[in-house]
Formats: structure tokens, C-alpha cells, sequence
């Protein structure tokens, strides 16, 4: 772990080198993004989202006239008690499942179907046992077609980005929880989907490599600007890093507050500076005690 | 939820193998199991010697291992030992190439597709209770007494342990992990070779395990019930020893077909140890 979290310290891989900004890492995007420019934008719209589980006998209503827009490039944040159905809310967006009512829309269309312009970071990292930490990676990247030469260069970067220079070649099993998260981000990342899609990302992550993974997440974000959909239950990760929140009320799922940090957060946002040192600013644990108040409310309210 | 009932389908995971994978040093393993082997072959002997049993009831391992190098140069009837042997094995093979070529594909249809599966299911249920030497007078009337029929046989014994694991396999493969290959857009065939099937090859692989041991001893059947047409085969000297009172040739030849059978799920074991690498 220490050396891991060493080798993330000194990776400060530019991430976007010169004449690869245009290049999307996914064949299919490209073409999209091709000459005829069609404009696209990477704006989520949920409208009037019903989500129900059918099991025996009984209906589980995870999600419940849940509105919400999400601006192109916006980095959202979701907190909510557990059971809320913000896992629910996230596999509808990659489109994994379709909600019982209402729209889920990324840039105006439907969402349908899964694909790589909607990577998502599983809660349970979903890795495949039967490839090395290298060919997960590479996964995404190969069945959609870009060049050897091109992935593996994009795989080393991002190999060293995550620490896990020299386990390469390991298969998910001989890694820790937090080393098979952090391939699991890396799988997501090198796709540069147009959203992301982040189940508590760093849930399995000790403090200081989770602080890593935070600033290296800012910075690539800050480079590729997807859409952000981020689920967390640590409400510092939330105010540190979300433009806005929203809290989530207990199941059924419905938009209870939301809240914007871009208000407080400064004109460059605090989430570009150290962590340990915007977590004792005022505001911060000001804001920071206002959400852990409604989080705490939803979850007292069981019972 | 699923209409196949694995009772035939043995969990992946053998005891035999994990034993061989907990055992550090195959020598001393080795050593074991020669010395088990050798103490069972000396009380054989003591007993036959002892009790005075006459050689046409129970021969000694001397006279059995002694028949059975002389018929690794002297022919009976088609040849000799290795001609029986190859002839045995042929058959297993083709049986069990069959097998492979209809189980796995169908297994993997019926556990993707439900349709497929509930119009295959009903048929597979009734066809694997039947034994496949209940197949042989069958076999023969359809493909004329010979290899063809005896493949068939073996084909009957192999092929519904490799359907059901392989349809167990993949049903069983998480499927978070075909979400996760269709988030970064893997299509239909891809998700198929890259994690239906790397998923369900533990199982597969105790299908095919299971599958040739089933069609192995099947072969023995059918070669002395189907078997009127060849004058080959270790069943055929089996039946030989039988109708000539050998009771050595007889005995020898059940011994070689245990030896091969052996080896035959030892080199099984070592495929699939090597393709499951990512399990330990
Ligand atoms: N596939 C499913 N089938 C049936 N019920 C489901 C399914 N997925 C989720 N649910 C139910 O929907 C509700 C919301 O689940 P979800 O996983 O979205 O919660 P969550 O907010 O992500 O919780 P946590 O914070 O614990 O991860 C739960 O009550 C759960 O039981
Ligand atoms: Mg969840």
C-alpha cells in the first residue's frame, strides 16, 4: 500500500499530451466527433424516473418521480441513506436498466443502451477474474477497435496513475480491495466517455490513498470534463468534490435537497486545493455539517 | 429459474484436486500413492496364494501383468495390445469430439436463449436417463455394427454432463460482469468468448472431465455388446478372455482400461489447472 500510494504521489502524468486532446480513446465516439461535427452535448435529464422491483408478492419502488438535471461537465454528487436507490439511479444512466416511468436522457436522446460513452466504476468493481489488472484495462479499449500501439501506451500511463506499476500481470484476486478499485476507476477513465459514473469509488480505499484517487479523479476530470455522476456516503468526499449535491430522501428514492458548492466553493473551487487543508475552512464544515444534518434526518426517519 | 436441475452436473470444484493442489511436493505424493497401490497388489496376492484359488477364478498379479506384456508383442486377434488400445481410444475420442461439438454449443444456446432452452429441456431430461448402453442395439441398427456405433454410445454417455455444465456455467456467470463488458461496449459475441464462456470453465471443464470418464466406460460396454463387427478394442479382449477362460486377459485388460482412464483425468486435470490460472 505505502509504495503504491508513493508511486501515485510522484505519477503526475500529464494525461492529455499534446495532440491527443481531440482523440477520443472510443473508435465509435470519434466518428461522432468527425468532420460532420455534430454537436453533442453530455447533459443528464431525469424526468418523472419511476423505478420498480417486481420480486414475489411484493414491489420494491427504489426511485419515485425523481427529477434532476445535470449541466455538460457538471461533476454531481449523490449522498443518501443506504437502500435510496442511488445504485439504481446510476445503472439507469449507463443503461443497464430502464425505469418503470419517465425519461432518463443523456443529450437530449434516451438513453437505451450501455456503452462506453457511459462508464461506470461499480460499486463491487465488477473486474473479470480471468484477466490480468493490464487487460482489464485494455478490455474497453480494444473491442472498440484502437491500435495497439495507441492502448498500450494509454495503459502504462494510467497503470502508473493508479500505483500499480509492477502488478500489471496480476490477476484481480491477488489484489487488495483497494488495488482492484483502482483498476476498476482505470478501466472506466481510459474509455473517456462522455459520463461518468461512479458507485463509491473510493469506498474501499484507505485515507491517504483515497485523497490520491480524489485529486488524481480532479485532475482528469478537469482535463476530459465529462459529466459526473459520483455516489458517496462520505459527505466530506461530497462537499470537497461535487459542484452540487443532491441529497436523496430514503426509499422510495426522491430528490430531497440539493445543494450548490459552486457557491461557496470560490470561483477555481476548493476541490483544486489540498484536502487537508480546505476541510478546516469554515464554510466547508459549515456546508459540510448542513448535508451530514439531512442525511442524518432520512436516516433517523426510519425505523 | 432454471429448468435443468444440476442433479447430474457435479460441482466444480472435485476433492480430488484439491488435494493434489494442497500436496507441496509431488514426489512424496507419489511415493503415496505408489506405496498404496503396491500394498493392495500384495494383499491380492496373499490372498490368491493363501486360499489356494484356482488361476481360471482369480489369477495373481504376476500372471496378469505377465499376460499383458505378452500381448504388448504377440497379437490376438486384430493385434496386439497397442492396436486394442489405439482402437479404444479412437473410439472415445470421436464419441467425445461429438460431444463437445453438440453439448457445449447447446448448453451455451440453451442458458443465452430462453426459448431454446425450454424446447431442448424436456427432450434432454428423457434422453439422459436412458444408459447408454441401452443406445447399443440402436447404434448398431443405424450406423451397422462398428466404430460409428460404438462413437455413438459414447456420445450418449458424454454428452449430457458436458450440456448441463456448460448451461449451468454460464447461467451462473455473474451477471455484473456482463453489465460491466456491455458498459464499455462489448457486444453480443464478445461478451460470448470474453466472459460467458472464461466464466463457466470451471464447470465446462468438470463437464469434460466427467464426460469422458462417462464415455470411456460406455466404450467398454459397447465394445463387447455393439462391438460384433470389430475384433479390436480392449472390450474386445475382455470378451476374448471371457469366451477363451482367461481369466488373466480378462483381468489385465480391465486393469489397462482403469491405467488409462487415470491418465486420460490426469492430463484433463493439468488442462484445466492450466486455464484457471486466475483462480489461485
Ligand atoms: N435488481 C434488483 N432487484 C430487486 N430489487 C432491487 C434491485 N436492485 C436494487 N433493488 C432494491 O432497490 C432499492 C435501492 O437499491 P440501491 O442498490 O439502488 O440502493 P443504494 O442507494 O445504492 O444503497 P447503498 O448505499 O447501500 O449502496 C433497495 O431496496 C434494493 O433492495
Ligand atoms: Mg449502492
Amino acid at each position: 500500500m505505502m509504495r503504491a500510494a508513493a508511486d501515485c504521489g510522484h505519477a503526475a502524468v500529464d494525461l492529455q499530451p499534446p495532440g491527443d486532446c481531440g482523440a477520443r480513446a472510443v473508435a465509435g465516439f470519434r466518428v461522432a466527433l468527425g468532420s460532420r461535427s455534430i454537436v453533442m452535448t453530455n447533459d443528464l435529464e431525469y424526468e418523472n424516473v419511476v423505478m420498480e422491483f417486481r420480486g414475489r408478492g411484493a414491489t420494491v419502488r427504489a426511485l419515485d418521480t425523481f427529477n434532476f438535471h445535470v449541466a455538460e461537465s457538471e461533476f454531481v454528487v449523490v449522498v443518501g441513506p443506504s437502500g435510496c436507490g442511488k445504485s439504481t439511479l446510476l445503472h439507469m444512466t449507463a443503461g443497464l436498466m430502464h425505469p418503470t416511468a419517465g425519461r432518463v436522457m443523456l443529450g437530449g436522446s434516451i438513453i437505451t443502451d450501455p456503452g462506453p460513452d457511459k462508464a461506470i466504476v461499480f460499486q463491487n468493481f465488477s473486474l473479470f477474474p480471468w484477466k490480468s489488472v493490464r487487460s482489464n484495462i485494455d478490455f474497453g479499449l480494444r473491442i472498440n477497435g484502437m491500435p495497439p500501439a495507441e492502448r498500450n501506451e494509454l495503459i502504462d500511463r494510467y497503470i502508473k496513475l493508479i500505483g500499480l506499476d509492477g502488478f500489471e500481470n496480476h490477476y484481480p484476486r491477488q489484489l487488495s480491495g483497494g488495488m482492484q478499485q483502482r483498476v476498476a476507476i482505470a478501466r472506466s477513465f481510459v474509455m473517456r466517455p462522455r459520463v461518468l459514473l461512479m458507485d463509491e469509488p473510493f469506498a474501499a480505499l484507505d485515507a491517504q490513498n483515497r485523497q490520491l484517487m480524489q485529486e488524481e479523479l480532479v485532475r482528469i476530470w478537469s482535463a476530459q470534463r465529462p459529466t459526473v455522476m459520483f455516489i458517496t456516503h462520505s459527505v466530506e468526499e461530497a462537499v470537497f468534490l461535487a459542484d452540487r449535491i443532491v441529497v436523496i430522501s430514503r426509499r422510495p428514492g426522491r430528490v430531497k435537497k440539493v445543494l450548490d458548492v459552486t457557491a461557496v466553493a470560490g470561483a477555481s473551487h476548493w476541490r483544486m486545493d489540498p484536502f487537508e487543508d480546505v476541510i478546516r475552512r469554515p464554510d466547508f464544515q459549515e456546508l459540510r455539517a448542513e448535508i451530514w444534518g439531512l442525511v442524518k434526518s432520512e436516516i433517523q426517519l426510519r425505523s | 429459474m432454471t429448468d435443468i436441475h444440476a442433479t447430474a452436473g457435479a460441482p466444480p470444484v472435485d476433492a480430488a484436486d484439491d488435494a493434489s493442489r494442497r500436496m507441496p511436493m509431488p514426489s512424496a505424493r507419489t511415493l503415496l500413492v505408489t506405496a498404496v497401490i503396491l500394498g493392495w497388489l500384495g494383499l491380492w496376492w496373499a490372498a490368491v496364494v493363501h486360499l489356494d484359488v484356482s488361476k481360471d477364478f482369480l489369477p495373481t498379479p504376476y500372471e496378469v501383468a505377465h499376460r499383458i506384456l505378452v500381448l504388448a508383442y504377440e497379437p490376438l486377434g486384430a493385434g496386439t495390445l497397442w492396436t486394442h488400445a489405439a482402437a479404444s481410444l479412437v473410439r472415445l475420442l470421436s464419441g467425445f469430439a461429438a460431444a463437445v461439438a453438440v453439448g457445449m454449443p447447446l448448453g451455451l444456446l440453451m442458458a443465452l436463449i430462453r426459448p431454446v432452452n425450454h424446447m431442448v429441456t424436456p427432450l434432454f431430461e428423457l434422453f439422459r436417463y436412458i444408459p447408454p448402453i441401452a443406445w447399443a442395439p440402436f447404434a448398431i441398427f443405424w450406423f451397422g455394427a462398428g466404430n460409428n456405433a460404438q462413437a455413438y454410445v459414447i456420445f450418449t454417455a458424454a454428452f449430457p454432463p458436458i450440456l448441463i455444465n456448460t448451461f449451468r456455467g454460464v447461467e451462473l456467470v455473474d451477471k455484473r460482469l456482463i453489465d460491466a463488458a456491455r458498459t464499455l461496449g462489448a457486444r453480443a459475441h464478445t461478451i460470448i468468448a470474453e466472459v460467458a464462456l472464461p466464466g463457466a470453465l470451471p464447470y465446462v471443464m468438470t463437464g469434460l472431465r466427467i464426460g469422458l470418464a462417462g464415455g470411456w466406460m460406455a466404450l467398454i460396454a459397447a465394445e463387447i455388446v455393439a462391438g460384433t463387427g470389430s475384433r479390436d478394442g480392449l472390450g474386445y479382449l475382455i470378451l476374448q478372455g471371457q469366451q477363451s477362460l482367461a481369466a488373466d486377459l480378462t483381468i489385465g485388460a480391465m486393469v489397462l482400461i482403469g491405467i488409462i482412464g487415470t491418465l486420460i483425468d490426469i492430463v484433463l486435470q493439468r488442462v484445466e489447472a492450466r486455464t484457471q490460472s486466475w483462480r489461485h
